[in-house]
C-alpha cells in the first residue's frame, strides 16, 4: 500500500476508534515501519497516527520505535514530540506513582516554558484522568487565558464543566468557540443538547425550564440552518418540540407560539423520515450518516408516531 | 460531463455561425485591400452583428449544457459532507468534527484500558 492510501485509512477513522478499528490500524505497524523514510509531511503524520494506534492496542515495542524515529527527526525539545513522549509515558506507566511522576515532568516542563501548548494540554488531560477535575479545570482556564483563540481548549473546558453539571459555564465556553468559528454547526447542536439537559435537570415545568427548552430549540434550528439535512440537528428539533408540546409545558411561559412549534415538529419528522428511509435503503447521497445515529432517529420516530 | 441535446445543437450552430463570421471578415479584408478607391473601409454591420450573436449563443450553449455546479453555500456543502453526497478524501465526520474529537486532549490511557477490556471479551 502506498503512503497516501495508508494515511487515508488512518484519517478515515475518528480520534475515538472502536477497539476493532484500533486493532486493524495497529496491525499496519510493521508494513509502515518497513517503508523507507522519505521525510515527507505525510510520512510523519502517518507515524504520529500510528503511534497513537499502537499505544491504544498496547504494542509498546512499535510505539517505542516510532517515537525514536520521530525524535531523531524533530529533536527531543520539539513541543509536539514532547507531548507524544508524554502520551507514551502515560500509557506505559504501570502504577499511580509512575503517573504522578509523568505529571511532575509536565509541570517541570511548563515551569521552564509556559507557552508549550501541547504539553499543557497533556498535563490537563492527565489531571482529569487522575480524577483531579477541579485542578484540570483550573489549569485549562489558565490555558484559555493564555490562548483565547484556541477553539479546541474552549470546547474541552465546556466538556469538563458539563461533566460537573455546571451548565451555564459549559454554555459560555461553547459560545466562545462560536465567536472563533461562527459556522461550527455541530457546536450549535451541542449547545442545543446542553440546554436540553439543563432543562431536564430542572424539576417540573417552571418558567426557567421552558426558557431553556426554547433556547435549545433555537440552537438546534440554527444548526440545521447552517447544515442541510443535519441528522443530529433535526433529531434535536424533533425531540425539543415534542417536549414543548407536552401538556405540562403548555402554560403561559412560552414565547414561541404553539402553532409554530407544531409546524417545526412536522418539518423535523419529515426530514428525519427521509434520512432514515434513504439511509436504510443505502440510497446515493445518504451513505454518510452514522448507522447508530440513524437507528436512534428511527427509534424516536417510532416512539412519537 | 453529460451535455443535453438542445445545448449541444446550440453549441454546434453558434460555432458554425462564428466560423462563418470569421471567414466573412477575412474575405472582406482581402476585398478591401484590392480596391484602392476605398482606403478606410470598416467592417460591415452584418458581420459585426453575426460575430456578437454567435458568441452570445455559444456562451449560452456552454453555460446551459447541464453540468453539475459545485455548492458555494456552506449550508449545502456541509450538508453534502454530512450526508455523504460529497466525499472528502480521507476524512470522517463533518467539517468541524475536530472540535468534538479534540486530538490535543486525547486520553489514550483510557482508550488503552477500554481496548484491553474488549480483548478479554473476545
Amino acid at each position: 500500500m502506498s503512503l497516501t492510501s495508508l494515511l487515508n485509512r488512518f484519517q478515515s477513522v475518528s480520534a475515538h476508534p472502536t477497539p476493532s478499528e484500533s486493532l486493524a490500524l495497529s496491525q499496519l505497524a510493521p508494513s509502515i515501519l518497513n517503508l523507507s523514510i522519505t521525510d515527507t509531511p505525510e510520512q510523519w503524520a502517518l507515524y504520529e497516527s500510528l503511534l497513537l494506534s499502537t499505544l491504544r492496542t498496547g504494542d509498546d515495542t512499535s510505539a517505542r520505535l516510532i517515537l525514536q524515529r520521530l525524535s531523531d527527526r524533530f529533536g527531543n525539545d520539539n513541543a509536539r514530540i514532547m507531548a507524544l513522549q508524554g502520551v507514551y509515558d502515560e500509557c506505559t506507566a504501570t502504577n499511580q506513582a509512575q503517573l504522578e511522576e509523568v505529571l511532575k515532568n509536565y509541570t517541570d516542563v511548563l515551569k521552564d516554558d509556559p507557552t508549550n501548548i501541547p504539553v499543557a494540554k497533556r498535563r490537563i488531560t492527565l489531571l482529569h484522568h487522575l480524577s483531579k477535575k477541579t485542578e484540570a479545570i483550573q489549569a485549562l482556564t489558565t490555558l484559555v487565558d493564555l490562548t483565547p483563540t484556541d477553539a479546541e481548549s474552549w470546547a474541552q473546558l465546556s466538556q469538563y464543566y458539563f461533566e460537573l453539571s455546571m451548565y451555564p459555564q459549559a454554555i459560555f465556553c461553547l459560545e466562545e468557540v462560536l465567536l472563533i468559528l461562527p459556522n461550527a454547526y455541530n457546536i450549535h447542536a451541542r449547545l442545543g443538547e446542553i440546554n436540553f439537559v439543563a432543562a431536564e435537570s430542572l424539576s417540573g415545568a417552571s418558567k426557567e425550564a421552558v426558557e431553556k427548552l426554547e433556547a435549545s430549540l433555537r440552537w438546534y434550528l440554527r444548526a440545521v440552518e447552517l447544515c442541510d439535512g443535519y441528522l443530529r440537528g433535526y433529531y434535536g428539533v424533533k425531540l425539543v418540540t415534542g417536549k414543548l408540546l407536552e401538556s405540562k409545558f403548555s402554560a403561559a411561559h412560552r414565547t414561541i407560539p404553539e402553532e409554530k412549534v407544531n409546524k417545526l415538529n412536522n418539518v423535523a419528522t419529515v426530514q428525519l423520515h427521509d434520512i432514515v428511509t434513504g439511509s436504510e435503503k443505502g440510497k446515493k447521497g445518504f451513505t454518510g450518516y452514522d448507522s447508530a445515529e440513524v437507528a436512534a432517529a428511527k427509534e424516536l420516530l417510532e416512539a412519537t408516531s | 460531463m453529460p451535455r443535453s441535446t438542445p445545448s449541444k445543437l446550440l453549441i454546434a450552430f453558434s460555432s458554425l455561425l462564428l466560423a462563418h463570421a470569421c471567414y466573412s471578415a477575412h474575405e472582406h479584408s482581402l476585398l478591401s485591400t484590392t480596391s484602392p478607391d476605398a482606403p478606410d473601409v470598416t467592417l460591415p454591420l452584418d458581420i459585426t452583428l453575426e460575430t456578437l450573436i454567435s458568441l452570445s449563443l455559444l456562451l449560452v450553449g456552454i453555460v446551459s449544457s447541464g453540468w453539475e455546479l459545485k455548492p458555494i453555500s456552506l449550508r449545502s456543502y456541509a450538508g453534502g459532507v454530512e450526508s455523504g453526497r460529497i466525499s472528502v478524501e480521507g476524512r470522517k465526520g463533518g467539517l468541524f468534527s475536530a472540535l468534538e474529537e479534540r486530538g490535543g486532549f486525547l486520553d489514550v490511557r483510557k482508550q488503552r484500558k477500554e481496548f484491553t477490556e474488549w480483548v478479554k471479551t473476545q
